[in-house]
Order: structure tokens, then C-alpha cells, then sequence
């Protein structure tokens, strides 16, 4: 499996996942628009480990979907949640929006 | 009630559907103040529909004040409402005024033609207002709460014992979306109904109240803004202005649905400045910058040279005096201005100064993903 970016969130497939499961479907939220990257179909589940989100895709697809963004059949299996990153003097900072 | 399922609309049906979706978008945005004795009487007659007292009634200015009431009296083990903050009534209330009657409507009309109404009318008032707002209500709830002896912690397990508060907060501007699907039923449809005493108080309690928070034997109604802005696509903005008001002074400002701090909404776009794209964090308000002040401004004021294009991206540097290194010398500022695929909109995200390339930037931004390794990108 590739891949996959929708807007400042990257899904990367991971073999396994740990952590802490969510009661949520939530990848990633707006402050100041209240956007949300969420599942709204299929059967996933999200894990948190050290900070990091895990989802885990059950069903053969499930559907990624944001305000802004066109949404995407995530396949199944499991994935890494990253948020892209900028640059600061200091090193690094996740995007935030 | 009628057997037939409603198929599909006639034409004259569907040039309906604008007009109950202007009719319910205005009660939507409708201002304060609210008139509280019909407020009062409305919530009473909700309390009785789902075999409730009539509560207590505490009217105030805007949805900061009554989450500070509740925190007030969740820290008091004695107190009245504090017995009754596990006793939410959100969900009985959605139930008893809104969903059975929608079920029973819907039941009558044909699975296409409800996913058509539902997208049309329900969908599209529910989908951008209210949202942003809330969750900034929710940050100044959060924000503003007294820090006592234990420190962040108790402010952060107060915040969080708010926000279960707020998960009980009806929003009568978001049931619009509801209402302008159970009016295109009732009025155009001639769908039949058994809830005509429910329907009634659905209505008023949409004209008539601000947001709700409905516990056991008490109830917080909230007045509803006195200043709520919009642009056509229904988002929060204002230029120069608040796009959010209450009676008592609290401001929100917005810019086409992004929530801006007040330094910037205050001022007009064209008085919005370049540089201080290159000190602001929050992305999307940086979007919004860049969207008011114009990308051909922003380049010429802060004399950005385009150093590489790749597909949707363009690396630009930036000479800016202000940001020094640790050896205090001036640092350029490298950027990197993406076209967002899905919308259009032009990002710009700081990258570190070594970058030679467009595509090397977005690939760094992407954690060393390279822009062809995705198999979607959106």
C-alpha cells in the first residue's frame, strides 16, 4: 500500500498497530474552521500511542471525509496519522490550522 | 395516513426548495434579543413532551456565561444544579421534538427522494455556520477558566467536564436544518403527521431560543446574538466587523468561515499587512491572509522571489529582517505556496532555508514523502 494525503493529514501504512483505542473517528480537527478529517463509513478504528494516531481500517474500504477536501475510500489494513510539518528558526512544528 | 410513497417531485415541488431553505437559512441567522416569555413557555411545553416538570428557567447573555454557572456549581458539592449535571436532556428532547416526527415523514417518501430533500435542505443549512463557532466558544470557555492551587491540571479537567456540559447543549440553529426538511414535508408534500402539537413547539423553540442546556429541573436558555454575519456560502464573515455579537460585547471575527483573532478581523483586508504572514502559525488563518491581502500584494510587498514551480507548488525567499538566527544574524524566510487541489485556495508553509527545489520542499513538508509515492492526494 501507498501513501495517502488528504489536505495537512498523511495516512502511511504500518504493519501493526499499539496504543491507547479512541472512542472517536476523529484524525485530525480545525481550531479556527472546526473542520474534521473523520471515517463517516466503513468499519475503523483509532488507536493513540506516545501522541501519535493509529487508524485501523476493518471493513475492505473506509471513507475519509473533510469540509474541504474531496473524500477517500481508505483501504483496509493499518495506518500511521501524520500531520505535515513547517518550518521554524527552532526546527520543526506540525501544521496547524 | 396515505400508503403511497411520494416518488419523485413535481416541478413546481421542486422550486420550493429554495425557498424553505431561504425561509429556515433566516431563522437560522436571526438575531437577539429573544423574546423570553415565549422562551419559557416553549421550554416548558418541551419538558411536559417528554413527561418532565417545568424546570427552572435561567435566562443569560450568551453561551460563556451559562458554562460559567455550570463551573461554578460543579465545584460545589451542595449545590442545586450540581445534582443535576449527569441529568442531560439533550437527547430525549432531540428524540421527542425532532426525530420521531422526521421518521414519521420520511417514512413516506421514497429512499432516493429523502436522500435528495436530506441533502438539499438538511445537509447544506446544517453544514458550515455553526460549527467554527462553537468550537471557539468552547476555547474561551477553556481558556478563561480560573487556575487554582493544582494548576493546569484542575483547569484542564474542568475544561473537560465543560465540554461534556456543551455535548448537552441544544443548538437551535443547527435543528433549522431539521426544521426546513420537516416544512418542505409538512407544507409542500402535504406529508401527514400525528405530532401536530410537537411540530408547533419545534418551531418556536427554533424561533424562539438561543442555545439550551436542558438538565432535569433546571434549564439554561441563552439570548441569541445580536450580530451574526455570513457570506453567500453560509460561512461566519465580516469585513472590518464582527461576524459574531452578543448584548453584552463579546466579539467573534471571521473571514469566509475561519475564525480570525481580533487584531485582524478589526481591520479591513486591504488594511491587512504582508509581513505578518511570516509570524502567524495557525495555517488556515494564514490562508486567510493570504486570501484577503492577494497573493501578487504579498509578493510584491515583501519582495518574494520565486526560486522554483513544481506542479502546485512554488518556492519563494523571502529576506525578513526580523527573524535573526542563534547568532543573531538575519535568517531568509523560504516558503512554499501550494494550490490546494480540492479548493483552490493558495497555503503557503515555511520550509528551511536549504531548500533548492519546489519538490524537494513539499516532500519535506510530507515527512520525506515524495509527491509521487501517494496514491491519492486531495
Amino acid at each position: 500500500m501507498q501513501p495517502i494525503r488528504q489536505g495537512d493529514v498523511i495516512l502511511t501504512p504500518v504493519p501493526q498497530i499499539e496504543g491507547e483505542k479512541k472512542s472517536h473517528l476523529t484524525l485530525a480537527e480545525g481550531e479556527v474552521t472546526g473542520h474534521s478529517h473523520q471515517i463517516i463509513e466503513g468499519q475503523a478504528e483509532l488507536y493513540e500511542k506516545d501522541g501519535t494516531l493509529y487508524l485501523r481500517v476493518l471493513s475492505p474500504t473506509a471513507l475519509l471525509s473533510h469540509e474541504e477536501h474531496r473524500a477517500i475510500a481508505i483501504p483496509e489494513g493499518n495506518w500511521m496519522v501524520r500531520i505535515q510539518r513547517e518550518y521554524e528558526p527552532q526546527g520543526w512544528r506540525y501544521v496547524a490550522d | 395516513m396515505s400508503q403511497t410513497k411520494v416518488k419523485k417531485l413535481t416541478p413546481a415541488q421542486e422550486a420550493q426548495i429554495p425557498v424553505y431553505q431561504e425561509k429556515w437559512r433566516a431563522i437560522s441567522l436571526s438575531t437577539g434579543p429573544i423574546a423570553r416569555s415565549q422562551a419559557a413557555e416553549t421550554i416548558k411545553a418541551g419538558y411536559c413532551a417528554i413527561g418532565k416538570k417545568a424546570p427552572e428557567i435561567i435566562f443569560v447573555d450568551r453561551p460563556y456565561e451559562a458554562a460559567n454557572i455550570i463551573a461554578s456549581h460543579a465545584d460545589k458539592p451542595r449545590s442545586h444544579l450540581r445534582s443535576q449535571l449527569e441529568s442531560k436532556l439533550r437527547s430525549e428532547l432531540e428524540k421527542q421534538l425532532l426525530s420521531c416526527l422526521r421518521g414519521q415523514l420520511e417514512s413516506q417518501l421514497k429512499r432516493q427522494l429523502q436522500n435528495q430533500l436530506e441533502n438539499e435542505l438538511y445537509t447544506e443549512l446544517q453544514s458550515q455556520l455553526w460549527s467554527p463557532l462553537r468550537e471557539h466558544l468552547a476555547m474561551e470557555i477553556g481558556s478563561k477558566l480560573p487556575i487554582d492551587a493544582i494548576g493546569q491540571r484542575a483547569r484542564y479537567l474542568q475544561y473537560a467536564n465543560l465540554n461534556k456540559q456543551l455535548d448537552n447543549c441544544i443548538q437551535p440553529e443547527l435543528w433549522a436544518g431539521g426544521g426546513s426538511l420537516l416544512d418542505f414535508c409538512i407544507s409542500v408534500l402535504n406529508c401527514a403527521h400525528s405530532y401536530g402539537k410537537i411540530w408547533t413547539i419545534f418551531q418556536s423553540l427554533v424561533n424562539s431560543c438561543g442555545w439550551i442546556f436542558p438538565y432535569d429541573k433546571v434549564c439554561l436558555v441563552c439570548e441569541k446574538p445580536i450580530v451574526l454575519s455570513a457570506d453567500s456560502n453560509r460561512r461566519l464573515h465580516a469585513e472590518a466587523a464582527p461576524a459574531v455579537q452578543f448584548a453584552d460585547g463579546f466579539s467573534i471575527y471571521a473571514y469566509h468561515g475561519v475564525i480570525l483573532p481580533e487584531w485582524y478581523g478589526r481591520l479591513h483586508p486591504h488594511e491587512w499587512q504582508s509581513k505578518w504572514l511570516l509570524k502567524e502559525h495557525n495555517a488556515e488563518v494564514r490562508r486567510a491572509l493570504i486570501q484577503g491581502i492577494g497573493y501578487d500584494r504579498i509578493c510584491q510587498e515583501l519582495e518574494a522571489t520565486e526560486l522554483d514551480t513544481w506542479r502546485e507548488y512554488t518556492l519563494l525567499k523571502i529576506d525578513f529582517e526580523d527573524d535573526l538566527d542563534a547568532w543573531e544574524r538575519p535568517v531568509p524566510v523560504f516558503l512554499l505556496k501550494m494550490t490546494c487541489p480540492s479548493t483552490g485556495h493558495i497555503h503557503a508553509l515555511r520550509v528551511p532555508p536549504n531548500m533548492t527545489s519546489a519538490r524537494e520542499a513539499i516532500r519535506w513538508v510530507n515527512w520525506d514523502i515524495d509527491s509521487e509515492e501517494f496514491s491519492v492526494q486531495t
